[in-house]
């Protein structure tokens, strides 16, 4: 980040490569999972950022991983504010499928779906710890870090998002039966 | 440890041992062998962790172009002289007041031979004597500043 700071852009290209993945599976996943050109344009500010805005960053106050993740979940946030909602989640489990065997996917995709559909109905902040914790495999301090709370909060957070997501596939999963 | 403590770790952390705190994981695998409630918990919780790491995890990456990302302007300027982003900040900024500076300093004494018909009206530009709807007279010179001067957005940004 130091060699960013002074204008590499050897550098910088390294860093894009490194953050690029982890921020996108932020990104998409913080919106849900469902507006991949959002989070690829999230992602995409989010870079730019880094290199505008490289005098900003602090390395006594954390890894450029955690600012870089910080910036993308504000910008996540700052979207869904920003956007209407495009579709009722009930109105897109009825969506006609263009797969060859629509059937047996929707058999085999089932579960995966069941908790696409919960996991909507999930806040942004549990979505992104969710993603940070059993994705990234981050600590509950550097998660902390990424959504500006504590690493108690983040536990809390992540505690409930599985309590509500069970009670959500259960209920789903009661109403098909 | 306690029951609750070590329900709220499974809760939180899911069925991995080696992701929960390290001074209260022994107290958890401890209880695990001997409560019920808590080895129920973390069976329970197991079958959710796959599912949650395979959510997190299955998103179609792609590629970012470096270079595209650097905006043109700061590429230009890294070139020529090795400008350091976000340093020079306040250079736009002040770019923008010694131009600013510069005519105001001009104007007073251009404007006389702009002048032509219209003297008696330029001079007396006082609010009230402008009427509603018809701002031209005043309006006109700030477009034309405007037009020369809209800063960039590092300038706009500095200012």
């Amino acid at each position: 980040m130091l060699r960013v700071q002074q204008g590499d852009r050897v550098a910088f290209a390294v860093l894009v490569r490194a953050l690029e993945g982890p921020g996108l599976r932020l990104a998409d996943r913080t919106l849900g999972g469902n507006d991949r050109a959002t989070a690829e344009d999230i992602v995409q500010v989010a870079l730019t950022r880094l290199w505008t805005m490289a005098d900003r960053f602090d390395g006594e106050r954390g890894s450029v991983g955690g600012w870089f993740r910080r910036i993308v979940f504000n910008l996540c946030l700052d979207r869904r504010r920003a956007r209407r909602p495009m579709m009722a989640i009930e109105a897109a489990m009825t969506l006609a499928s263009e797969d060859a065997n629509p059937e047996a996917i929707a058999i085999e995709n089932d579960t995966r779906r069941q908790l696409d559909t919960a996991m909507a109905q999930l806040g942004e902040r549990q979505r992104a710890a969710i993603q940070l914790f059993h994705g990234e495999g981050l600590t509950m301090a550097e998660i902390a870090a990424a959504l500006e709370t504590t690493p108690k909060a983040v536990e809390g957070l992540l505690a409930r998002a599985r309590m509500e997501l069970k009670a959500l596939m259960v209920a789903r999963e009661g109403e098909a039966t | 440890m306690i029951v609750e403590r070590a329900l709220e770790i499974l809760a939180a952390y899911g069925a991995d041992a080696a992701r929960w705190p390290d001074d209260e994981r022994a107290g958890v695998l401890a209880l695990a062998d001997h409560d019920p409630a808590v080895k129920a918990a973390l069976d329970e919780v197991r079958g959710l962790d796959g599912l949650l790491a395979g959510w997190a995890s299955d998103v179609p990456l792609r590629q970012f172009d470096a270079a595209a990302l650097v905006p043109v302007q700061t590429t230009i300027e890294h070139t020529k002289s090795g400008f350091v982003p976000g340093k020079m900040r306040w250079a736009g900024g002040a770019l923008v007041a010694a131009s600013l500076a510069l005519v105001v300093v001009l104007m007073p004494a251009s404007q006389p031979a702009m002048m032509t018909g219209q003297d008696a009206i330029a001079e007396d530009v006082s609010i009230a004597n402008v009427p509603l709807g018809s701002a031209s007279d005043i309006v006109e010179p700030m477009d034309g500043f405007a037009m020369i001067f809209t800063p960039t957005a590092d300038e706009e940004d500095a200012v």
